[in-house]
């Protein structure tokens, strides 16, 4: 799909839904109030949030609509004279509803389960898969300005399919020392550290980290400080706040006290706030020595890179200047670099690029579950007052209230089909049924005994003058 | 007449001030300033509704422009009847109001 086909469709969505969540208002007044919603966007950004944030609002408007009719007749049936439930108020009719629902889906044990399931193993998935998508599409890393932080590698000119090998420490140095467009560029390296406190050892994940590590991600210490360079060689470490609470007991007293982690006694000086997240969840920072004999040989890759983009710096120049540097390197040290360049990506890509297609098929599938929802729930409410602006009966209300299935197929059993008027709610129910199914019946030439009366784009084409409102034009 | 409630005396007072400039959005932003905390859109647009039904204020349409999708904009005006509201409203404020200025400002 183009994006241009993309965004297309995604403007007869938004159309679409937050014509349908109003429908229950007169055009003159749908039209307003889509005006008024577009006028209040105008500062929400990017684009597609402004899509969300006009169908959600739209939602609520109609949910007050909703609120307010299920009021009005409530305040109806208490006031009228064929009151049921024995002249009880509002509150007694809500009882007498619950009771009759309970004594029908008793008589019904099984639809009632499935009903019972199939709500909570929707509301369940939709939350779950909502939470995923915020926490791993939607909320910002845990970092100061983290859109200008990259995430830099190595990368094979003949592995297209890899985006990032572990890079050597001379051609970091090197890179930092000549490039202009990055304001940092420390390393980092994971580890398995045995760590031997008071109890047992106990093998944990860490990450052994450039003095500037932090700082470059602009993370605060929750305790403590972090690194710099004289803590070089100087044995201190930096606990997680999941260490510091699982393996150290959320001991006050942590910081100067000495652990020691692959043999080496090394003193505790931060511990990082329980907000700090990177990829695998490392446990145990300690820090790197970048001038240890280890790394003194330019061909072994054994480390990765961040960087943070110079304030003003495109993304692609960045790149430019990184690749140039990078072929400077390869000519002047072809048996270590040959046949390599740089890999340069956005921190966030990196973190969660290779999920974002899995979880955003997840969302999508949700989404449409909720479009569901969306699509049917107003048709259910909008009968409602619709009868009971044609039929002052008591009792007009109630198709829209109870647990329906498909009309073509069978009425709930708690539909009242004993009082006198709900035949006159279902005849709008199908009234309204048809006209959905009026361009399905049209296009295939069947019309079912019952000829469309309205057009068959009517039921969701855009009737505004300006059939496309978002995103709007400029004013 | 029924007695107002406050959030219904609150939009008639914002239409009166606002005067030509009584749209929906405006409204509520007068309302939120005067109150120091947003108002619910599905909230206003409720009582819009229900003032408007009852004929205490009404509405007409104009031409909508390029910065609303050109969707046509809604106007409201308060009624005869929703001026005397609104006085009905206050003078039963000011009549539980007599007598406690000295505790209460």
């Amino acid at each position: 799909m183009t994006p241009e086909l993309g965004f297309q469709t995604a403007q007869l969505l938004v159309s679409i839904l937050l014509r349908k969540c109003l429908q229950m208002y007169s055009l003159d007044e749908r039209n307003s109030i889509i005006g008024d919603l577009v006028q209040e966007s105008r500062g929400v950004r990017p684009a597609w949030l402004r899509g969300v944030w006009l169908v959600w609002h739209g939602s609520a408007i109609a949910v007050g609509f909703v609120i307010d009719r299920m009021a009005r007749a409530g305040a109806a049936r208490n006031a009228g004279p064929a009151k049921r439930g024995g002249g009880r108020g509002r509150l007694g009719d809500g009882a007498q509803r619950v009771r009759q629902a309970a004594r029908s889906l008793a008589r019904r044990p099984l639809h009632a389960v499935t009903a019972a399931v199939t709500l909570s193993l929707g509301v369940g998935i939709s939350t779950a898969v909502f939470t995923i998508v915020w926490h791993g599409l939607m909320e910002p890393l845990p970092y100061s300005d983290a859109g200008r932080l990259l995430r830099i590698g190595d990368r094979g000119l003949d592995d297209p399919v890899a985006a990032f090998s572990s890079m050597s420490m001379q051609n970091v140095l090197d890179l930092r020392a000549a490039s202009r467009s990055l304001e940092g560029l420390e390393t980092f390296a994971y580890e398995q550290y045995n760590v031997t406190g008071d109890g047992g050892p106990v093998r944990v994940l860490g990450m052994t980290v450039s003095p500037g590590f932090f700082d470059l991600l602009g993370v605060r210490p929750w305790r403590g400080r972090f690194f710099d360079r004289s803590d070089v060689g100087a044995g201190t470490a930096v606990l997680s706040h999941g260490a510091w609470r699982d393996e150290f007991g959320s001991d006050p007293e942590i910081l100067g006290r000495t652990v020691v982690i692959d043999r080496v006694p090394r003193r505790i000086i931060g511990i990082l706030p329980a907000s700090f997240s990177f990829p695998a969840g490392p446990r145990m920072f300690t820090v790197l020595d970048e001038s240890a004999p280890l790394y003194a040989e330019r061909g072994r890759r054994m480390i990765d890179g961040v960087a943070r983009l110079r304030d003003g710096t495109a993304l692609e120049q960045a790149r430019q200047e990184l690749e140039s540097i990078f072929r400077r390197l390869a000519l002047a040290q072809p048996k270590a670099n040959e046949g390599w360049t740089v890999a340069i990506a956005p921190l966030s890509e990196w973190m969660i690029g290779r999920t974002r297609k899995l979880v955003g098929l997840f969302a999508a599938a949700t989404l449409f579950v909720l479009l569901i929802a969306v699509w049917w729930v107003p048709v259910s409410a909008c009968s409602w007052p619709r009868g009971l602006s044609t039929c002052s009966s008591p009792c007009t209300a109630r198709p829209s209230l109870v647990l329906t299935r498909s009309p073509s197929i069978q009425w709930s059993s708690s539909l009242p089909s004993a009082c006198p008027c709900w035949r006159a709610s279902l005849r709008d129910w199908f009234r309204r049924c048809g006209r959905v199914r009026a361009p399905l019946r049209q296009a295939s030439g069947r019309h079912g005994g019952m000829r469309p009366r309205l057009d068959a784009r009517s039921w969701w084409w855009p009737r505004s003058p300006s059939p496309w409102f978002w995103p709007p034009q400029p004013a | 007449m029924r007695r107002l409630s406050e959030l219904d005396f609150f939009v008639i007072l914002a239409i009166l001030q606002l005067g030509k400039h009584a749209d929906a959005p405006a409204i509520r932003t007068r309302i939120a300033a005067a109150i120091r905390r947003p108002v619910g859109r599905g909230t206003l647009y409720r009582a819009l509704d229900r003032l408007a039904r009852e004929g205490l204020l009404t509405w007409r349409l104009e031409p909508g422009h390029p910065g609303r999708a050109d969707q046509p904009l809604r106007h409201f005006t308060v009624t005869e009847s929703g001026v005397t509201a609104a006085r009905g409203s206050r003078f039963v404020r000011d009549r539980l109001w007599s007598g406690l200025e000295d505790r209460l400002t």
